[in-house]
């Protein structure tokens, strides 16, 4: 298995993306463990490949998905109120 | 008085210099990825298969009316997110007079001159720069500002990348937003 370190707009940092050919075009298919995939045309050297990369990194550092903001507004709520202990009142 | 607005799009062989399509279409109200390079033909009488692309879409923002000036130009894919073995991938923040993208002939090759990965929703406010120029988005000389009327947002260029993984019929319907400010 042939593997590159990518950056992931997804995960918002680099990770160990697995490269294959997609079977139905030839086209080189970069997929990140989250899911998420790059596709890269099937006539590029790897000089040009070096460079695709490093521009796909520059045009999606600093995204923050709603996803992931939505996510981090759910923990900036106030505490829950702890459970009333039963035993107290015996 | 406001600035009038509305989304067109491009379409056929790369013509002139700088370059843009055979065909412009005028007000364009949806944006739909198929295995057709046009923008009328029903998106589901060409549907892409499972693994391979999209044609580009080449939209593009088109400013007449009564304005001082448009500015301030942001695009991003904002509500509603795609489904699994889909990718969407749009053009770079513009940073240069002649750019950020460059009309060439639609293909369903994956266009890797399209760096932007806006297959997750975002805040319009964290979006692509957009610039703008006189003669259309192919123009060169475009400025983050335009005073001449009419202008054009530069190329809003997408292409909807899939895997073999991504499931049949309808993706969802998502939104893509062009936000601007006028004076």
């Amino acid at each position: 298995m042939t593997t590159r370190q990518i950056f992931c707009a997804n995960e918002q940092k680099i990770t160990t993306h697995t490269l294959e050919v997609e079977p139905m075009n030839g086209e080189i298919l970069a997929t990140c463990p989250c899911g998420r995939f790059l596709k890269f045309p099937s006539d590029v050297t790897k000089e040009s490949f070096d460079e695709l990369v490093a521009a796909h990194q520059a045009s999606n550092e600093g995204q923050v998905s709603l996803e992931a903001t939505e996510k981090l507004v759910a923990t900036l709520g106030d505490d829950p109120e702890p459970a009333a202990d039963n035993a107290d009142k015996a | 008085m406001a600035a009038t607005f509305e989304f067109e799009e491009d379409n056929g062989a790369a013509s002139g210099s700088p370059a843009k399509g055979t065909t412009r279409t005028a007000a364009r109200t949806d944006v739909n990825w198929k295995n057709i390079d046009d923008s009328t033909t029903t998106y589901s009488s060409n549907p892409i298969t499972a693994g391979n692309n999209s044609y580009q879409k080449n939209t593009f923002g088109h400013f007449s009316g009564t304005f001082n000036q448009i500015l301030s130009g942001l695009f991003a894919h904002t509500a509603t997110a795609f489904g699994t073995g889909l990718t969407l991938k749009g053009v770079a923040a513009a940073s240069t007079g002649a750019g950020p993208y460059t009309y060439v002939t639609p293909s369903t090759t994956a266009d890797s001159n399209l760096t932007t990965d806006m297959t997750s929703a975002i805040a319009i406010g964290s979006g692509v720069a957009v610039w703008f120029g006189a003669t259309g988005p192919e123009a060169t000389g475009k400025a983050a500002s335009m005073t001449t009327n009419p202008c054009y947002s530069n190329w809003l260029t997408t292409q909807l990348q899939t895997t073999s993984s991504a499931a049949a019929g309808d993706t969802a319907q998502v939104t893509l937003t062009l936000q601007y400010a006028e004076n």
